[in-house]
């Protein structure tokens, strides 16, 4: 396809949007920016498979609703993260199921390494399936809050646009989760790979 | 060792160690192409229905007076198709292209006859479709009408709106495709839709009650007028290149289109491996329940619009006539005037919704799939309402597209 006639990069997304009542085949271009984003976003947090239609839908829905994009709220990808969120949440238990899947990971100690670092790695598998454990934990709006800050590098502001809540609210979700996180870490963290562990 | 290795977006600052953590552990790799291009072909698909109808093109872009020839199932519109009775086919001197007009109109559609089965009708349109028609050009051409056909408000005529999407298909590797997006006017469909709209005074506006239930897909109190806008096209890229048309979501290169398989059994298990390549990517897809629906559309598909052998179409018609579920619902027109043989089945999705597929079983083309809902004009007349998807032309060209002025 077709990144529209006067599209791609001299368009910014609110104009996109604007204009997208008259030439909707302008919506594509915002496909093209960010289906990537979702798409890593969404995989995060179901799995490869899950995310290929569920970003895929997330555009979809985008486009019917586009009528209702509202640019004094909030600019157009954190709307898009929003309704990508809000799909994720009816695929709570393929999320679960996918948690749960990384706490019984087997460790691959192929190649007869060295000792340490066999063990270093057995640790670090262990270290993943707590904190897998723990995210799994966690409330779905501090999960929410979480991912969206770790794998979509959104901003507080963002955040509170993508899920319409209040400011506040996303730094103490976020406080909140991150506590729940060092305590199952422990002060000991191999996945880190940093000086103290 | 792989644990240290940042999995995620390396120019992104490390941040605090705990959201590192969360990074590693969960970060993917970005989606592969065919995830990209299946997603970005159904929002195509959303963008294209949802071009707002009843705009008109304040100019054709086709030049008027110039011919436009089709390689294969050419079919004129409306109420000059409605005259042609005679398949002509003639040698056009410049492209030396064999072109067909074939009288999918008006002609004798209803020749199996009301009483047919839905199996007589797809078998008379496989035999039909192996009949001649030139296989190759330097575009494979389509052109898509989609929209809705509606009741006038006051029940004396049948109208559509919609939009034309025509994409050309460049065979060369280096090639230039391009897709050309037209909205269409607002207009009646048949000659004698035109006869009773001309009587009306010949309105370009109308103005609907608040109870709209039996007019069609249109609003309560909905004013549907005409506000003229130009076609606009753009080149294909990306998942375009090298892409012979789409089946099940997916591209399918030129070398693959000549390798679909043309006898129906063949076909049948080539298209159901392509349909398990599609679940594999969508397991939300139940395949026991899905299967024959998807082969069913991939038939569809097929016949819509990909450049395949006239034995391939022929071998999707008798796939179609083997598989249970259609049924015949006698002559009717579609939204582009057209008669044919109506097929009732039924879309499984979300909510089951009962479709018609119109075949014309003498020239084996596939003229339209449209919602089934019926309306009885002033008159008595029994019309088509609803969405609808028209394949108005498909076939190979030498010639070059008529790019509109909106063109990237």
């Amino acid at each position: 396809m077709a990144a529209p006639p006067d599209a791609p990069t001299e368009l910014d997304d609110i104009t996109i949007m604007a204009r997208s009542e008259q030439r909707p085949d302008l919506f594509a271009v915002l496909y093209e920016r960010y289906f990537d984003p979702i798409h890593r976003y969404v995989a995060a947090r179901l799995g490869t498979h899950i995310a290929d239609d569920v970003a895929a839908e997330t555009f979809l829905v985008a486009f019917r609703k586009r009528p209702g994009f509202d640019p004094a709220i909030g600019g157009v990808r954190p709307w898009l993260y929003g309704i990508a969120t809000k799909l994720v949440a009816q695929h709570h238990r393929s999320e679960t199921r996918r948690l749960a899947a990384f706490q019984r990971t087997p460790v691959h100690v192929a190649d007869g390494g060295h000792e340490d670092r066999v063990t270093a790695r057995v640790t670090a598998a262990h270290a993943q399936g707590r904190l897998a454990a723990e995210i799994a934990r966690l409330s779905q709006g501090e999960r929410d809050v979480l991912l969206l800050t770790a794998i979509a590098d959104l901003s507080h502001q963002e955040i509170a646009r993508t899920l319409g809540i209040p400011y506040g609210t996303v730094g103490s979700r976020l406080s909140r989760a991150r506590g729940k996180l060092r305590t199952a870490l422990g002060g000991v963290n191999p996945l880190i790979g940093g000086s103290d562990g | 060792m792989d644990e240290t290795t940042d999995r995620g977006n390396s120019s992104r600052p490390a941040g605090p160690e705990d959201l590192t953590a969360v990074r590693r552990l969960l970060s993917e790799p970005g989606p592969d192409h065919d995830a990209v291009a299946a997603g970005r072909a159904r929002l195509m698909a959303a963008i294209t229905a949802a071009e707002p109808p009843g705009r008109q093109a304040r100019r054709r872009w086709r030049p008027a007076g110039r011919p436009r020839h089709w390689a294969v199932g050419s079919a004129l519109l409306g109420a000059v198709a409605a005259s042609a009775v005679v398949v002509t086919t003639l040698a056009v001197p410049d492209t030396g292209a064999l072109v067909t007009v074939p009288p999918s109109a008006a002609s004798d559609s209803a020749k199996p006859g009301p009483q047919a089965t839905a199996q007589h009708i797809l078998l008379a349109a496989a035999t039909a479709v192996t009949a001649g028609a030139a296989e190759s050009g330097t575009y494979w051409r389509t052109r898509v009408v989609r929209g809705q056909t509606m009741v006038s408000p006051d029940r004396r005529y049948l109208l559509r709106r919609g939009s034309a999407e025509e994409i050309w298909l460049a065979v060369a590797p280096a090639g230039q495709s391009h897709r050309i997006f037209e909205p269409l006017p607002v207009q009646p469909v048949t000659a004698q839709d035109v006869a009773a709209w001309r009587a009306a005074g010949s309105p370009a506006e109308w103005r609907y009650p608040i109870d709209v239930d039996d007019f069609g897909e249109v609003e309560p109190g909905e004013v549907v007028k005409s506000s003229p806008s130009p076609p606009f096209g753009s080149r294909l890229t990306g998942g375009w290149r090298g892409s012979a048309g789409h089946l099940m979501k997916r591209s399918v290169s030129w070398a693959e289109a000549r390798r679909i398989p043309d006898d129906p059994q063949e076909l049948r298990a080539y298209l159901e491996a392509r349909i398990g390549g599609l679940t594999k990517k969508f397991p939300s897809i139940d395949l026991e329940q899905r299967l024959e629906p998807m082969v069913q559309a991939s038939c569809f598909e097929l016949l819509a619009g990909l450049p395949v052998s006239p034995q391939v179409r022929a071998a999707a018609f008798r796939l179609l006539a083997s598989m249970p579920g259609m049924r015949a619902e006698g002559a009717v027109t579609d939204p582009l005037g057209r008669t044919g043989q109506g097929l009732s089945y039924q879309l499984n999705g979300p909510v089951a919704r009962q479709r018609l597929l119109v075949v014309a079983p003498d020239t084996g083309l596939l003229l339209a799939d449209q919602t089934r809902g019926t309306a009885t004009l002033a008159d008595g007349r029994r019309v088509n309402i609803g969405a609808y998807t028209a394949y108005e032309q498909a076939g190979w060209t030498d010639e070059e597209p008529d790019l509109p002025a909106d063109h990237d």
